[in-house]
């Protein structure tokens, strides 16, 4: 299994975007993708053409006492996703609380039985809980979504410096960062590519998303701007990544079967 | 079927099998196969695939709808050339043509005995370069021995004793006079070491066929000064004399031509040193005079981006034309404004009051069009380092528009949709540019040499030759390194091109006159023989002249030009045509192809025009060259369209030679028709070279006022409306960019504004532009008001790349002789098709009845299928 971490420096940022456009590229070069939303605002789903009146999703399921596995669903291009589902704070709380143990994750991703060169695509949100720790231990590579601004490099910096990420060195180790948002023209964003380049010295992914229309227009018709607008650059530089990841696999699994 | 063979050539089937194939399973027509081979025998296969066919026509009958729809498809692939919708007369007369060529010679059997003999050449080539190839690497090992055990080895006298040996043996090889069989097997094994020469990779194969083309050629002089020349006859004697005279000096051009690319110095770029303070300040002239400020502006920003240390990098403009505009850019983007009182000496004169005012190390002088991208410095500069003595580096010239003669054969390269064969074509048979070490632009001088020999010379139109000849006598080298640093544009017209030729030939006869390089103190043997060279094919025009009119004298006036036997002719010189034109597509000019028989069109082309100046100014040297040089550029009608009266004289005097050729042929003695014959073919050869001539200088227009040039990279383009698209950059000029998009997925409409995102290794710069025109997928975008910051980051993005030419020559192919010939006939046919346009009405439309004629003819003719599909893939 190929566990992959999305996750945002700061809410916002456009990371159930990447991940609703990578899982559909990933299925696009026939690749078996399940996408996991863990994040409570429960947005994923809207990508996938969920019906917006549906709330249901696993973490409802959970707090309603039903198996979570009713709460998956499959797109028409054959992406496997389990939204999270419309619960209120206090469902979160006893959600937290009392149903996720220390390794529910990875007991539930086991208990999936999928095949070996399946995807998982962890859709985190930036906060960090228990829940999303164990994601980030679990995944194979962490993709850090942030954009050109001040607040994300402050945000950037700080978590460097304190955070749980950064001082672990296996987890910083496997996380790679992914700008997006770039506004082509803006001066004061290709100034800030050259500063995140000099902080995040090799750790950034060698494609920028630029700040487009197509997403913006994708999302509202509750698609995926690869499906919306397959010529629009965004959807290339989806694409790129998505290869990218795919190499990046390949050259684990060869480094493994070497040592 | 096909892993059996070597190489790997798809066995043609014949017609029967592959129909047949279409009613039956792959078992019966093999069994047919077997059958039809036990009763025909190999000769009579035809009557074989009739019979097959007749079975497959009778069989059609009982056939299902779908394999007689098949049958109707392959029938259709098999006749390409038959409208079967509407077939006509003439169509019946293609089937039968077809057919039989398909049963006959498109079979199995033709092929493999075709195959046969080349895989015995192949075999035969590899078992005799096999021992050769051996006794090399040995005779190498005991000469290195032998050289390290001798002790009294006195070096110095090596060369001359092996000059004189050689000399000596080739005098014997070069006048040994042979009969004709000895003549015949002389001809033979040479062609087979050259055959085998080909084989052996690097320089010693080149070296093998110039030492073979030189043993022929000079046998052939030689037969032709001892035993060609008829005595008896005055006249004979006279014309004779002039055209071994002619045939002399062409054998003189090649041999200085042969000793300068023999063994070519491929310099290798020096590393500078680490330390940043070890490099030199450099000064970059760039002399301007009335050049629009659009292009000089390029260059100064290109050279501003040149990657060196900023205090040690001065760049000027020096402006003759004394204008505002280009001092207030100088003020804007920082760089030096110079101008004088005076314009004495043009260029020379500019370049050398600049030298009294600024004082750097070096000093690069780049013509105001010449665009340096920006490693230009950091691979240069290192030679000047390492060499004290070095004072001049001459870059490679690369011109990035097409030249005036690559133009004209490539507009009709459209019409052909050949492959990129052209390119670089021309570009190299211009060698005439390639001799000269110091060209005046793109180069880097050491400024104390310079200031030593007394500046740029001033005497000669050819300054920069004399410049280089003056550093050279005062005991400085120079150096050419062949990696493109900069690129520029070439002459707008043909006119302004060989005026620009004619300048340099003149300046070159003047630099002989007044400062000979044959004479004096400080040059080597090579550098002088350089010069001679140089000077030798400004002049090679005349003997081309008279190669175009010599078959005249014998068809004519009757008069023995060549007095031999017509074997012994034919024995001599088609050797010496073939080796010449073979060692001349070798010849390896700094790593380049030379394009024998374009090159051959393209002397043809300037021989007229260089000659006359060149000979006047070799007479008179202080004379009227100026006038006559400037004059041919300014006179409107010099090269009046669609071409010159001297060619079109010649044109019609081979003609009425091809037309005595037929009446000697049909009303002279019989015994001479075998030499009409031979001057018939030499005719019919000069027509063809004038033909091409022709066409080469009907001009094509050149429609845009900045030339584009021509890339494929990826870029992305914001729309107004804020989506952002991928496009492919197909071409960018100073001004605008050519775009491609995917039509359907996105529109792009007229006078839309856009950013266009390129970028340059990591980073990525947007330039505001607006949609000017768009054709279907492709549109053009002019810049629009672009700040002074983002003019720079845009000749960084593009002409200052430091890979902008790198991959520029990667199409440019081998000159394939015989793969060349059929578009090089159909390029010297449309010489005379654009002659035919323009001569009276009832003379052009007999042309135009042969035209067609010749067309229909073409239609008839039987075509090769290659097409895989009908192919029987069980066999």
């Amino acid at each position: 299994m190929h566990i992959l971490c999305v996750q945002g420096i700061r809410a916002g940022v456009g990371a159930s975007t990447v991940v609703a456009n990578l899982a559909r590229i990933l299925r696009e070069l026939n690749q078996d993708v399940l996408v996991f939303d863990l994040n409570p605002s429960n947005l994923l789903r809207l990508h996938f053409n969920m019906d917006w009146q549906n709330s249901s999703g696993w973490a409802l399921n959970i707090c309603e006492q039903k198996s979570w596995h009713d709460a998956g669903f499959q797109c028409e291009q054959g992406v496997h996703f389990l939204p999270f589902g419309q619960i209120n704070y206090k469902n979160h709380q006893v959600l937290m609380s009392n149903y996720i143990s220390e390794n529910w994750l990875s007991d539930t991703l086991n208990s999936l039985d999928l095949l070996d060169e399946s995807w998982i695509i962890l859709n985190v949100p930036s906060e960090l809980n228990a829940l999303n720790i164990q994601a980030l231990n679990l995944s194979d590579i962490i993709l850090r979504i942030f954009e050109p601004s001040v607040a994300c490099l402050s945000q950037l910096i700080n978590s460097m410096q304190s955070s749980y990420i950064h001082n672990d060195n296996s987890l910083s180790n496997k996380s790679y960062y992914l700008m997006n948002k770039l506004m082509p023209s803006s001066e004061i964003d290709y100034e800030m590519i050259l500063i995140f380049n000099k902080v995040l010295s090799n750790k950034t992914i060698p494609v920028n998303i630029h700040f487009d229309e197509n997403i913006k227009e994708a999302f509202a018709h509750q698609t995926t701007v690869t499906l919306h607008a397959p010529n629009s650059a965004s959807a290339k530089e989806f694409r790129t990544i998505a290869i990218w990841l795919i190499s990046y696999f390949k050259r684990r699994s060869k480094n493994y079967v070497s040592e | 079927m096909s892993a059996n063979n070597p190489f790997y050539v798809k066995n043609k089937l014949s017609l029967d099998v592959v129909f047949l194939s279409i009613v039956f399973q792959s078992i019966i027509v093999e069994d047919w196969l077997v059958f039809k081979k036990h009763l025909f025998n190999d000769r009579s296969q035809f009557y074989g695939t009739l019979i097959g066919l007749i079975i497959f026509v009778f069989l059609l009958f009982f056939c299902h709808e779908p394999q007689r729809i098949k049958a109707a498809q392959t029938l259709k692939k098999s006749f390409p050339h038959i409208n079967w919708a509407r077939p006509t007369f003439a169509d019946a007369i293609r089937f039968v043509i077809q057919a039989m060529w398909l049963g006959t010679i498109q079979t199995k059997n033709a092929y493999n005995t075709l195959f046969f003999y080349q895989k015995l050449l192949y075999r035969l080539k590899g078992i005799v370069s096999l021992p050769f190839n051996g006794a090399i690497k040995a005779i190498g090992m005991v000469l290195s021995k032998f050289e390290r055990s001798s002790k009294y080895y006195h070096e110095e006298f090596e060369p001359y004793v092996y000059v004189l040996f050689l000399l000596l043996l080739g005098f014997i090889c070069f006048t040994v006079p042979f009969n004709i069989p000895a003549q015949i097997i002389f001809v033979i094994l040479a062609g087979v070491v050259s055959i085998i020469a080909r084989a052996i990779v690097g320089h010693l194969s080149k070296l093998i066929l110039i030492t073979l083309a030189l043993a022929v050629l000079t046998r052939y002089l030689w037969w032709r000064c001892t035993s060609t020349l008829n005595i008896d006859s005055h006249i004979d004697v006279f014309l004779g004399v002039i055209l071994i005279c002619a045939e002399i000096y062409t054998w003189f051009i090649l041999l200085l031509s042969y000793f300068q690319i023999a063994w070519p110095l491929q310099r290798k770029t020096v590393p500078l040193p680490d330390d940043e303070s070890l490099w030199p300040s450099v000064d970059i002239f760039i002399p301007t005079y009335n050049e629009k400020l659009d292009i000089v502006k390029i260059t100064t920003l290109a050279a501003l981006s040149i990657d060196w240390p900023e205090d040690k990098l001065n760049i000027f403009i020096l402006d003759d034309g004394k204008r505002s505009s280009f001092q207030e850019f100088a003020e804007q983007v920082n760089v030096g404004y110079i101008t004088r009182n005076n314009n004495f000496h043009g260029k020379a004169g500019n370049i050398n009051h600049a030298l009294m005012i600024t004082k750097s190390d070096y000093v690069t002088i780049l013509e105001c069009d010449h665009i340096p991208v920006r490693s230009f410095l950091q691979l240069t500069m290192g030679c000047f380092l390492e060499d004290e003595q070095l004072a001049l580096i001459q870059t490679s010239h690369h011109l990035y528009s097409p030249d005036p003669f690559e133009r004209n054969i490539s507009d009709f390269k459209k019409t052909l949709n050949e492959d990129n064969w052209f390119n670089g074509a021309v570009q190299e048979g211009s060698d005439l540019e390639h001799v000269s070490l110091f060209r005046g632009s793109g180069a880097i001088l050491k400024r104390e040499s310079l200031l030593e020999v007394g500046g740029i010379a001033v005497e000669t139109v050819n300054e920069d030759e004399h410049t280089a000849l003056r550093l050279h006598r005062n005991g400085y080298t120079s150096a050419y390194i062949n990696v493109i640093q900069a690129a520029r544009l070439t002459t707008a017209t043909l006119a302004e091109h060989i005026g620009q030729l004619i300048l340099r030939a003149c300046g070159m006869a003047q630099i002989f006159r007044i400062d000979n390089p044959l004479l004096g103190k400080g040059l080597s043997i090579g550098q002088r023989l350089y010069y001679v060279n140089a000077m030798a094919h400004f002049l090679g025009g005349i003997p081309r002249l008279i190669f175009l009119l010599a078959p005249l004298g014998f068809l004519f006036f009757h008069s023995y030009l060549i007095h031999a036997p017509t074997v012994e002719i034919l024995l001599y010189a088609i050797p010496a045509f073939v080796y010449s034109s073979i060692a001349n597509s070798y010849q390896c000019l700094h790593g380049k192809q030379r394009y024998s028989f374009w090159n051959e069109i393209y002397q043809i082309v300037l021989a007229w025009y260089i000659t006359l100046p060149t000979a006047v100014t070799l007479i008179s040297p202080k004379g009227s060259v100026n006038v006559l040089a400037t004059e041919s550029l300014i006179k409107p009608g010099f090269l009046n369209p669609p071409f010159s009266r001297p060619y079109l004289f010649l044109v019609v005097l081979n003609l009425l030679a091809i037309a005595a050729a037929a009446y000697r042929f049909l009303f002279g003695s019989t015994d001479e028709n075998t030499m009409v014959l031979i001057y018939f073919a030499w005719t019919t050869y000069n027509l063809l070279v004038l033909g091409g001539a022709i066409n080469m200088m009907q001009e094509k227009k050149q429609v845009r006022m900045q030339h584009r040039i021509e890339v494929n990279t990826e870029v992305m383009l914001k729309k107004a409306s804020g989506h952002l698209i991928c496009a492919i950059l197909e071409d960018y000029s100073g001004s605008g960019l050519g775009l491609r998009i995917d039509m359907q997925a996105s529109t792009i409409e007229k006078n839309e504004k856009i950013q266009v995102l390129i970028s340059r290794g990591e980073r990525e710069f947007s330039f505001p532009a607006r949609v000017t025109n768009v054709n279907k997928g492709f549109f053009e975008a002019l810049f629009e008001n672009l700040t002074l910051q983002q003019q720079l980051d845009y000749i960084q993005c593009t002409y200052s790349r430091s890979d902008a030419w790198v991959t520029w020559n990667q199409y440019s192919t081998h000159d394939n002789a015989l793969s060349n010939i059929k578009t090089i006939i159909a390029f010297c046919f449309h010489g005379y098709i654009g002659l035919a346009r323009s001569l009276p009405r009832f003379i052009t439309k007999f042309f135009l009845l042969v035209g067609t004629s010749t067309v229909f003819i073409k239609t008839l003719l039987p075509k090769n299928i290659n097409d895989n599909s009908i192919q029987y893939e069980n066999v």
